[in-house]
């Protein structure tokens, strides 16, 4: 058995030219005050931006700005799932529980976000994540985070442009979320 | 940054980042995560404020980090999209890409001490060390590794 050839294939194994700077920026997002911007910030927040948006895409309904989701299922992979190292390195060190990711939901308008269980967090353009409190209002072109600390299911009460929607977040098995919205 | 720990971020990259990453690739097979797992070890050392003993004690631990790193990832993964690890892989033309895979296909229990000593070059205590496991333990994982890559092969070549 010759593994010659197999540790120099293995040995060829490089990590990518990328991966120095977005090692560089995570450990930067660690250290760097938070108040700090930067054009390095700047186009970081519209990546971000990009990202979110491409990870999540949500219907309108009735064509008004105060929709925020629609009844749809959505497989893990077409979601951006955070993992908790991730989190830290966005401030949310807080965020104790190990098995943890992040959903993040793109409002269309200002929301008042109300829950009796769970945690939940919003991200105004590149400012980190902060968890928020039951009724508070996020505001529109906010991202809204849902905590998965092991719960199957997530009940929140939105209210936009004085209108009600009960999102439902549940777990249905490996893989699948459901998000359900109900006027 | 400070000019400090830019500079301990760029030695400790430039020696280790192709290590921790072939590892982490080896284990998670997908180059997205194999990233992250990386990320997550350099991250971690700079928040351990431990002093390390030499180079050798440094590199054992960003290891040892790197492979928890991988089984939480490994544990809470619910990705459907894997990327094949040849994906990655900068020469292609390599003769005897059998045994390659064939240690690439070992159980996680074998594959990680074959990979630690037969391809990084860690000795069979500190191979020990950085699993958590006795110096017989590591012989006994390599014996049957290697026991299995000649079943495979000789399956192969059959």
């Amino acid at each position: 058995m010759n593994l010659d050839s197999a540790i120099k294939k293995y040995n060829n194994i490089k990590a990518p030219d990328e991966l120095y700077q977005k090692t560089l920026n995570r450990i930067e997002g660690e250290n760097r005050p938070k108040t700090q911007f930067s054009v390095v910030r700047f186009a970081s927040l519209v990546a971000a931006c990009v990202c979110i948006i491409a990870a999540v895409t949500f219907t309108l309904v009735n064509g008004s700005s105060s929709v925020i989701l629609t009844d749809k299922t959505c497989s893990v992979e077409t979601l951006d799932f955070v993992p908790v190292a991730q989190t830290a390195a966005y401030g949310m060190r807080s965020l104790s529980v190990i098995e943890v990711a992040l959903l993040p939901i793109e409002l269309e308008s200002d929301c008042k976000v109300e829950f009796e269980k769970g945690r939940f967090a919003s991200r105004v353009g590149n400012n980190p994540p902060a968890e928020i409190v039951s009724g508070t209002t996020v505001t529109k072109g906010s991202s809204l985070y849902i905590v998965f600390d092991g719960e199957n299911e997530y009940n929140v009460k939105l209210t936009a442009d004085k209108k009600e929607y009960e999102l439902i977040i549940s777990v249905e098995n490996k893989g699948k979320i459901r998000l359900s919205l109900k006027k | 940054m400070r000019g400090t720990i830019k500079t301990e971020y760029d030695e400790i990259y430039s020696a280790y980042a192709d290590l921790l990453y072939r590892l982490a690739l080896s284990h998670l097979k997908n180059s997205y995560d194999a990233e992250d797992a990386v990320q997550e070890t350099f991250i971690a050392y700079f928040y351990h404020k431990g002093n390390f003993a030499d180079d050798n004690h440094r590199k054992a631990w960003l290891v040892r980090v790197l492979l928890n790193k991988c089984t939480d990832h490994i544990r809470k993964s619910t990705r459907v999209k894997t990327v094949e690890i040849d994906d990655s892989v900068a020469a292609k033309n390599d003769q005897d890409d059998g045994v390659f895979n064939m240690v690439m296909a070992l159980e996680e229990k074998y594959k990680t001490p074959f990979l630690l000593y037969y391809f990084e070059g860690f000795d069979i205590k500190e191979t020990a060390s950085i699993l958590k496991l006795t110096v017989s333990a590591v012989k006994m994982r390599l014996k049957r590794g290697r026991e299995m890559l000649k079943i495979a092969l000789g399956d192969e070549t059959e």
